[in-house]
């Protein structure tokens, strides 16, 4: 527990470009995240908002991170749970949080139908490209543009 | 048909006859019994129950004698043995019938008067070496195997020319698979040595890993922290020793490779041992058992719940000949349970592997859903949607067809008029369901009568199951009434043994009372199965009538119950037998087909 207004500390003395991390002030374990949509992807232009807790066990487990916006992406459901290896399987104490934001930020650029979370979108990804980008710029101007930007279902 | 089935047995006791005469000699033996007193043998009570399981044949060979005769009448009838099958009429067959019924009735109701005066048999079962199988096969614990493989990791350390924590690496890497490891290695031990993370070997011994600082001078990049002491791989990336040991913690269990957190050097037996402590790492062994077990086919765990044994199968390769004879391979771990090394379910003869598979498939798909569905919803009159009724009125409104209906009578609504809630419309709804289009109602009809089925044996088999796992639990106290009996009534150890003996054909027959009838599921409805259903009914009375005597509580009831309780488990265990050759006789015989 003491430890942890460290680490906040280093998340927020530590941006990363594009991306901003604010704690709660009455949870230092639960932050709002932003993360700007990389630039020539479907998300580009639009600004994501996600909730990232780090549980009990940090960093021995990895932190829970979720979409707040609406999002077309195959590997990102309905309910803005994301899957993504270093979220899981993968995780690791060394990892940092402003590493884990960055992928999640990588994973908007290269969206991986093969390995879909949801389904739908992963299909129609695979089977019409254009048109489900197509969706994906129209889902960001929508959902994600900072005049408009709503919390997912 | 039931000629050669017939004919065949009366063969085989025979053969059997002849085998019983070389127990002849144990007859003085027999006699002691009679008085009750089996310590009077003078045996241990191992000797003890394979000498009275030997006996067994001879009471059967008085039983039978009897029944020899009617053999040869049959025989007589059907003309020779063999060429029986081809021109039989019908007349005659039915005869066999009743002759084949009365065969297997007769095997335990002639018991039944003799076995009063000759003792039990029924360890037939249940001593490992009775259960009839033709497996080799042995039993090991979950630290036999860890040894077995730290002794497999040195010697192919000694091959391969490395440390033993390395090569367990190595093996954890690759499942386990020696074969393959050996092949990589050979190949390009360096690129192995990469892959799975393992320092070149030089460079270990001049790195060292465990650190001290001054003034807690070193911050933990993981816990933020000032500490004192920490460790680190070659990689020089260093944590906190705290750290690291949770870190271990967490991963030892998942029998996979431990690696730095930061890179992908691999953490060896030795560096876990110094982090977490002395034989910490044994833990990785032991996390590994269960990728070992899945890797070499010749071990199975059995399924027994928190039973852990592994039992070794020497003759795998005799499996799929024992299946193609429809029997069943089936191995008994140290604890007593038997299981099919096939299928790895418990014991599920008189089934036959696919049918206990397809069976438990079955269970698993959709028996709580169909026994939901049946008790909780009807099917609205007119499109057969199942509807389940939350609340309101019984005037019910169909959402998908529209069609108004009562929920009592399932007729239509209108015809109700003003007697609302007062449904007395019951000759109105035959009307209504001949409107209905006939097709459409038969076929709902056959699903429905098909599930019927389904769930009568479904019922039936899991009623069973319960009471299995309640008389499980029963037996399991039968240990603490034994030692009341010696207490209380000074009786000896080996005289309070018929209680364990009787729990265990109890447990049994009722295991094969079970799947039996998942068996019947899959049997076509032919003649025969009344047969079989009346064997089985006679086996559910038997099972019963023994469950019921281990309702008795006090000590000195149980005594005098003694004798009740050895009549009923001799006659179970008979019926058992006789379920069970009945099912393989008609099985191989074809005469009971199964659809599968």
């Amino acid at each position: 527990m003491s430890t942890l207004p460290k680490r906040v500390i280093k998340v927020i003395s530590d941006p990363v470009p594009g991306i901003t991390a604010i704690p709660h002030e009455d949870n230092l374990r639960y932050f709002d995240v932003t993360i700007q949509g990389p630039d020539q992807s479907p998300y580009e232009g639009g600004i994501f908002k996600l909730e990232l807790f780090l549980p009990d066990d940090y960093p021995m487990v990895a932190p829970k991170v979720r979409f707040l916006t609406k999002i077309y992406h195959p590997n990102i459901d309905k309910l803005g749970r994301i899957c993504l290896d270093v979220l899981k399987n993968h995780w690791s104490p060394a990892l940092q949080i402003r590493t884990i934001l960055l992928s999640v930020q990588a994973l908007l650029a290269a969206p991986n139908p093969n390995d879909p979370l949801a389904n739908d979108v992963a299909e129609e990804w695979l089977q019409n490209e254009n048109g489900a980008i197509a969706t994906a710029k129209q889902w960001t101007a929508k959902y994600a543009t900072s005049a408009t930007s709503a919390p997912a279902e | 048909m039931k000629g050669l089935l017939k004919s065949t047995f009366t063969k085989k006791k025979k053969k059997q006859d002849n085998k019983y005469f070389d127990a002849s000699d144990r007859m003085d033996m027999l006699t002691m019994t009679e008085d009750g007193g089996w310590k009077d043998l003078g045996h241990g009570g191992h000797n003890e129950s394979s000498k009275i399981t030997s006996l067994e044949p001879q009471i059967e060979n008085q039983n039978e004698e009897s029944k020899i005769d009617k053999d040869e009448e049959l025989d007589v009838e059907g003309g020779s043995d063999f060429e029986f099958e081809s021109d039989v009429e019908f007349g005659d067959e039915e005869i066999d019938d009743e002759l084949f019924e009365e065969e297997y009735r007769n095997v335990s109701d002639n018991s039944e008067q003799v076995f009063v005066q000759q003792e039990s048999p029924i360890l037939k079962v249940d001593d490992g070496t009775k259960v009839k199988t033709s497996l080799l096969f042995k039993s090991h614990t979950t630290k036999d195997l860890v040894k077995q493989m730290s002794q497999q990791c040195r010697n192919l350390g000694d091959i391969l020319q490395l440390d033993e924590g390395d090569v367990i690496n190595l093996l954890q890497y690759y499942s386990w698979n020696s074969d393959r490891l050996i092949e990589a290695y050979v190949d390009n031990p360096q690129a192995v040595k990469k892959k799975v993370g393992l320092a070149s070997s030089t460079k270990v011994c001049q790195h060292k890993n465990k650190k001290t600082y001054k003034n807690n001078s070193f911050e933990c990049f993981l816990c933020c922290e000032n500490r004192k002491y920490t460790y680190s791989l070659s990689c020089k990336h260093e944590y906190c020793i705290d750290c690291y040991k949770r870190y271990i913690d967490d991963r030892l269990n998942t029998g996979k490779v431990i690696t730095c957190p930061e890179c992908d050097l691999s953490l060896t037996t030795q560096d876990i041992d110094a982090i977490s402590g002395e034989g910490e790492s044994i833990k990785l062994l032991e996390s590994s058992i269960k990728e070992y077990v899945e890797r070499h086919i010749m071990y199975k765990w059995c399924p027994s719940p928190d039973c852990g044994i592994i039992v070794e199968v020497s003759n795998l390769a005799d499996i799929p000949h024992l299946l193609e004879k429809n029997e069943i391979p089936i191995v008994l771990c140290d604890h007593g349970h038997q299981f099919c090394a096939s299928c790895l379910y418990e014991n599920h003869s008189p089934a036959t592997c696919a049918v206990a598979k397809k069976w438990v498939d079955k269970c698993k798909d959709d028996s709580e859903t169909i026994k939901w569905i049946l008790t909780n919803t009807q099917q609205c009159p007119k499109c057969r949607t199942s509807i389940e009724k939350n609340g309101g009125c019984n005037h019910m409104t169909c959402k998908k067809c529209r069609q108004e209906f009562c929920w009592i009578c399932l007729g239509e609504w209108y015809r109700h008029g003003t007697s609302f809630y007062n449904c007395s419309r019951y000759e109105e709804k035959d009307k209504n369901v001949k409107q209905v289009g006939k097709k459409k109602k038969i076929d709902a009809d056959e699903t429905r009568e098909s599930l019927k089925r389904y769930l009568h044996y479904y019922n039936l088999f899991s009623v069973h199951e319960v009471s299995t796992k309640l008389d499980a639990k029963r037996c399991a106290q039968v240990e603490e009434h034994v030692r009341l009996l010696q207490e209380t009534s000074g009786i000896s150890w080996i005289e309070a043994q018929f209680l364990v003996e009787s729990a265990n054909t109890l447990l049994n027959a009722r295991r094969v009372l079970k799947w039996s009838y998942a068996l019947i599921y899959y049997c076509n409805i032919t003649r025969y199965l009344d047969i079989y259903e009346s064997i089985q009914d006679d086996l559910a009375t038997a099972v019963e009538g023994l469950s019921k005597l281990f309702e008795i509580e006090d000590p000195e009831e149980i005594v005098r119950a003694k004798l009740d309780f050895l009549n009923k488990s001799r006659f179970l265990a008979d019926r058992q037998n006789a379920m069970l050759s009945c099912t393989k006789d008609l099985i191989e015989t074809g005469t009971l087909p199964t659809k599968l």
